[in-house]
């Protein structure tokens, strides 16, 4: 221990630390100062960047006493009595923030830089922005948000950049900080490892370690022997079911007889400290025969194949989903040219910067028993309450989350309560149980709060990830340029459990035509059972890989044709009237060609050329289209139930609450709620608070996945809003002498006529009459059938057109996007700034996809195991992004809305290969790009690559219709 | 978590009698290299000995027909300075192009040194410009203090003082950067001055050399185009997932193309 005194925003510290700790510890753990995050505690994501005498570090690598006698800022002390810093500002208004993990980190090192440039009064540039923030990551926003910002602080007038939209309800429409964002630069925003309960143990987990093998014996005696440790449990200790799964329940919560993958549960301790509990760790004994290992997707499927599931009963095949439309051989006929390739996409991980934390606290829980108490929830005192278990987790399914977890508890769902904390990303990887069982199981059984906290390491290991896949895919169509026939074979690779797979890839195959009218169809999608880490949900679920293997081969026909490859694609493009791959007549909102129109149009401004060379540069245009699902689909039950509260507060006049538990991942559904909600009873979105994914206070929202929020829980609340307001509306009328039916309820009026009262006013007549002004309503989103049915498979789809500007440095292969033009049919802009936010941010997710993501495995070991080796775009890679909102309303939407939320990752990656063909000649079949294998291409004068960085061999040939 | 002691260096005797005491502990200057591996258990220090309080170690200076910088003069003051800035401009260009801002307001040229890490970019400058090191014992010329990956010539308790960097008329340091990570797949420095051409290149290979052949090529047209039609060829370059061995082999012409013409028209 030595003696650390430093001044923190000004104020004057002085403590005794241990040699060992570092200033992010002692910001967050000593001082209680979570304003500043961790994303990664390895000096690669720059989310816990503060100023030490002015200058940005990254704290978790600053020993904490090389702080003695040093000024530390962080982003507590920003905003001055009251007022906020130019840059809290301006990334407010500029929707600079999204989950809000990384922003505290890019705001100081944003200040950093404001301060060194206006000491020495020089203007900030762009160039300045992406030096300074080259490492501080963020994985929402997609950086132009950010790079705006900060010139806008920088004193410079940079409005912010929100497309065009139709014109604007009371709320609706409006464009507005998502709600939480003021509490993200300020801060004060509280992410599950920013909560300490009074008497909490610390817990850890025993993964396998390796990706395939029979436990012979678990040993934990020495582990429990160790000082400080209170509890290791294995399977043996599991009260209830030891299986847990989204869609199908296969993946044990601690292995009892084998091993699957590398990140397999084994056994979990909770200690008096982090590192007692990793300590433990090392003292449990697990003896292991190691089996052989399936890891490759074809290999898996061969008779005789090492099984990962001996008792599934197709052996390592999740499932065969199919896609039957039309007569093929005749569609074939038709064709006078026919593309046939074959395509790998990579397995990518989400790369969320909050790793997953869980805190489980037991049924009983006394603060005041540890000498502490609880002000964690005191919104109302009931909620603070913990008279049952509760599980504090940032998950994108509140509701399968408690009932999975009272599943191995043993005990009824409604003896367990999940409560939502904020999320610093999701991306589909918060979707499948990981530590929340785990952390509630310790909570029981050491009866003290237990918070489970992923290391990035571990979660790079453990969380499912998007699917690998290998496509073969045949398109034919006639001379004049129609599609007729589209064959393809899907392999996705699966890992070693269920998860979402089987959701998934079905969503890959059905959308394997892309948005075209094709009349013939045969698709086959095989999900394979492998050794290698589970994959599930993300972003874009399954068409992301489909939409690179159709986009590559329309650009190939439209080369073939000798048609220009916009027309090409306007000619087959889904409209209203066109019939889907699955049979789906679409009677509204497609309005796919008019985003082909917008990109196209601003493509070719003046002087367009599809490429050209400046030196050694040469440049070029390529364009790709897309479509995804919004809602479940596929007959699934698509509902969500909303509760929506309207009082009287003495001081801020009418206020509503809306309750539901869905999930804020940072794509800004607070702010959709509360449009929906003031629209509907004329009220401020100011004046509507939303409360999400509580269990015992929200009605459940069903899962946050397939771009559902906006339309499923955004007309769950607006009819529950309007449930309210039919209670008051008699009231009102009462009051007017006048009929019920005719009121409008306008900018905090009831309206009839020329006639009006406030609503505040009949809140108090509420009250006198003690009316209930509280209405929950259970909302169905329209019916679908299942796939092979031939019907309505989804309720709506969103569309889009993207092109793209790549440079090619022909001396190096180096690829670079440098500008993107957009176009997104959403059915209504329900909020165009945090709308705008999940365009670009999904753009830029999608370039990393097409350039530097690839979670790599060799033999079942995941070789990409710390952030270092796994590269998501940095805001170097950021474009110049034009974005257009268009807007074919849904007849069922909210207010005519669909969903967003997937659709701009969808076609960017092949819009960037078309683009290098074009540049090149040469054709990239594997994603992640290449450069050495590109250059080695342009070189020898080839015409395709078909190698990924981190792959070793050749894409594989697949039949179509599988081997089987 | 591994525990360290963490001690204050008063003075450089008192740094070094601290390392002859105990050989496990280590020694920190910016930690940028050391820190994350001590977070990763690739390394495990009984005490860290911060030199930052030496600011004696800091700064630079025109000596005669050479540059000295000091060990602990951070990247950004490298960037910033304009002695060195006006001595040997391709210096600050090399250390504004560093890692991040994080990084360069913390990593120092001695740290940087002293780690030796295969990708990083002063190597490649100190071995091409043929610096030396000064250390609290003895001068090492560069060409006798880059020994392997990871691994230099200093001893135990031997601490960076300073390196002399002789002025040389024209040099030029361009990095191929990892599309993901920036560091550099091959960084090549081109250096000229009366004893000739010189190119030593970092990131090709598990430890810093010099392109000899292609500074024969050099020797009687310093330009870019007297490298034409020339093929780089070394038996250990790396062949890793960021690059083969022979998209290594590659980069290093253009690169080298790049800094001879850079270096050129800077005159």
């Amino acid at each position: 221990m030595s003696r650390l005194q430093m001044t923190v925003n000004g104020q004057e510290v002085d403590i005794n630390v241990d040699d060992s700790r570092y200033l992010s510890q002692v910001l967050r753990d000593d001082l209680r100062m979570t304003g500043t995050k961790i994303g990664c505690n390895e000096a690669e994501c720059g989310i816990c960047t503060v100023l030490v005498d002015g200058t940005p570090v990254v704290s978790c690598v600053y020993p904490a006493l090389k702080a003695n006698g040093r000024r530390i800022e962080t982003i507590e002390g920003l905003d001055q009595h009251g007022e906020l810093h130019p840059l809290q500002q301006a990334f407010l208004d500029h929707g600079a923030v999204q989950c809000g993990i990384c922003t505290p980190g890019v705001i100081m090192t944003a200040k950093g830089l404001l301060d060194q440039k206006s000491a020495v009064g020089e203007t900030v540039t762009e160039a300045d922005i992406k030096s300074a923030l080259k490492d501080s990551y963020c994985r929402c926003t997609g950086y132009q948000s950010i790079i705006n910002a900060i010139l806008q602080a920088s004193g410079q007038n940079v409005a912010p950049y929100i497309p065009a939209t139709q014109a604007a309800g009371q709320t609706v429409g409006q464009p507005r900080p998502n709600p939480n964002s003021l509490a993200k630069i300020t801060g004060k925003a509280r992410f599950t490892d920013d909560y300490n309960f009074p008497g909490m143990l610390y817990a850890r987990t025993k993964r396998a370690g390796i990706p395939h093998g029979r436990i012979l014996s678990i040993n934990t005696a020495a582990a429990r022997k160790l000082a400080g440790v209170h509890a290791v449990l294995t399977h043996a200790d599991i009260p209830g079911r030891n299986l847990h799964g989204v869609v199908v329940a296969d993946w044990p919560v601690l292995c009892a007889d084998k091993v699957r993958y590398v990140g397999d549960a084994v056994a979990i301790v909770a200690a008096d400290t982090p590192e007692i509990a990793e300590a433990a760790l090392e003292l449990i004994e697990v003896d292991y025969q190691v089996l052989p290992i399936v890891s490759d997707v074809i290999a898996a499927l061969r008779p005789n194949s090492t099984l990962v599931h001996e008792t599934h009963a197709e052996g390592n095949l999740l499932k065969h989903i199919k896609v039957r439309k039309g007569d093929l051989n005749a569609g074939f006929a038709a064709a006078d040219v026919v593309v046939d390739q074959t395509y790998r996409t990579p397995t990518t991980e989400h790369l969320f910067l909050e790793p997953e934390c869980s805190i489980g606290v037991p049924a009983g829980y006394n603060p005041t028993k540890f000498g502490g108490n609880c002000d964690l929830l005191a919104v109302r005192g009931e909620r603070a309450k913990h008279d049952k278990t509760t599980i504090y987790v940032g998950s994108q399914i509140p509701y399968t989350d408690r009932d999975q977890a009272a599943a191995a508890l043993g005990v009824p769902p409604d003896r367990v309560r999940v409560v939502a904390t904020l999320m610093g990303g999701g991306f589909g990887g918060k979707e499948d149980i990981v530590g929340q069982i785990h952390a509630a199981l310790l909570a029981e059984a050491c009866k003290r709060p237990v918070k489970m906290l992923y290391t990035r390491q571990e979660s790079l290991m453990v969380h499912p990830k998007r699917h690998a896949t290998i496509i073969r895919i045949r398109t034919g169509a006639t001379s004049e340029g129609k599609l007729t026939a589209v064959e393809a074979t899907l392999y996705g690779d699966g890992g070693a459990y269920a998860s979402l797979s089987d959701k998934v890839l079905t969503r890959a195959t059905t959308h394997a035509t892309g948005p075209y009218d094709v009349p013939h169809v045969n698709v086959d999608c095989f999900a394979v059972f492998t050794n290698n880490v589970p994959c599930g949900a993300f972003r874009g679920f399954g068409v992301t890989q489909s939409c690179f293997a159709v986009e590559s081969n329309m650009d190939m026909l439209a080369e073939k044709l000798g048609l220009d490859p916009v027309e090409f694609r306007r000619m087959n493009a889904l409209d209203v009237g066109s019939v889907t791959a699955t049979g789906q007549i679409l009677r509204e909102s497609a309005g796919l060609n008019e985003c082909i129109d917008k990109v196209d149009f601003d493509m070719r401004g003046q002087n367009f050329r599809w490429t050209w060379d400046e030196g050694h540069l040469r440049y070029a245009w390529g364009l790709a289209v897309g479509y995804k699902n919004t809602g479940l689909g596929g007959g699934a039950p698509d509902k969500a139930t909303a509760e929506v509260e309207v009082w009287l507060d003495r001081q801020k006049g009418p206020q509503a609450e809306v309750r539901i538990s869905s999930a804020e991942l940072g794509q800004g559904l607070p702010g959709v709620l509360a449009a929906c909600v003031g629209e509907e009873l004329g009220l401020p979105a100011e004046q509507v608070n939303v409360l999400l994914g509580d269990t015992d206070f929200c009605p459940d929202g069903g899962p946050t996945t397939a771009s559902r929020q906006s339309y499923v829980s955004g007309n769950a609340a607006r009819l529950a809003a309007r449930a309210v307001a039919a209670k008051l509306a008699p009231l009102a009328a009462g009051f007017l002498g006048c009929d019920a039916a005719t009121l409008e309820f306008i900018d905090g009026e009831i309206i009839a006529g020329e006639e009006s009262v406030s609503v505040a006013e009949v809140l108090t007549l509420a009250e006198a009459s003690a009316t209930s002004t509280v209405a929950q309503y259970e909302y169905w989103a329209p019916k679908t059938e299942p796939l092979g049915s031939g019907g309505d498979m989804h309720f709506a789809f969103g569309f889009c057109a993207q092109a793209v500007l790549c440079e090619i440095d022909m001396r190096t292969a180096e690829v670079n996007v440098r500008q993107v033009i957009a176009a997104h049919d959403v059915g209504r802009a329900l909020n165009p700034l945090t709308l705008e936010g999940q365009i670009e941010g999904g753009i830029v997710m999608c370039i990393g996809y097409a350039l530097t993501e690839h979670y790599i495995q060799e033999q079942g070991e995941p070789w990409t195991n710390v952030m270092a080796r796994y590269k998501t775009p940095s805001i170097v890679h950021a474009p110049k992004i034009i974005s257009h909102i268009v807007e074919h309303n849904t007849a069922d939407g909210p207010f005519g809305a669909k969903g967003v939320g997937e659709l701009p990752s969808i076609p960017t990656s092949p819009a960037i290969t078309n683009a290098i063909y074009r540049a090149t000649g040469v054709r990239v079949r594997s994603l992640p790009v290449d450069q050495d294998e590109l250059l080695k291409a342009i070189r020898t004068s080839a015409t395709e690559v078909e190698l990924a960085w981190g792959d070793r061999d050749p894409i594989p040939t697949i039949k179509f219709g599988g081997e089987r | 978590m591994h525990a360290f002691e963490y001690q204050h260096a008063e003075t450089i005797e008192g740094a070094a009698e601290f390392l002859t005491q105990d050989n496990k502990a280590q020694l920190l200057a910016g930690g940028m290299t050391l820190l994350p591996a001590l977070k990763s258990s690739l390394v495990a220090p009984t005490a860290l000995i911060d030199l930052k309080g030496l600011i004696e170690l800091k700064g630079a200076c025109v000596d005669g027909d050479a540059l000295v910088i000091g060990a602990l003069t951070t990247h950004v003051e490298v960037a910033e300075s304009e002695v060195i800035n006006s001595a040997i401009p391709a210096l600050t260009r090399l250390a504004a192009n560093i890692g991040d801002a994080q990084v360069r307001n913390r990593g120092t040229l001695g740290g940087s040194l002293a780690s030796n890490d295969p990708s990083a970019d002063y190597p490649a400058a100190v071995l091409g410009l043929e610096a030396v090191i000064r250390t609290n014992r003895r001068d090492i010329p560069a060409a006798e203090f880059f020994t392997g990956k990871f691994e230099t010539a200093l001893q135990t308790d031997e601490i960076i003082l300073a390196v002399r960097f002789p002025i040389p008329e024209q040099a030029a340091y361009v990095k191929f950067p990892n599309p993901a990570s920036h560091f550099a797949i091959v960084g090549v420095m081109v250096v000229r001055d009366a004893r000739g051409p010189r190119i030593a290149v970092t990131g090709a290979s598990a430890c810093v050399f010099r392109a000899r052949e292609l500074e024969d090529a050099l020797r009687t047209d310093f330009n870019e185009h007297a490298l034409d039609g020339l093929k780089f060829h070394r038996e250990d370059l790396i062949d890793d997932l960021y690059a083969t061995a022979e998209y290594r082999a590659h980069l290093v012409m253009a690169m080298a193309r790049r800094a001879v013409a850079m270096a050129s028209t800077r005159g």
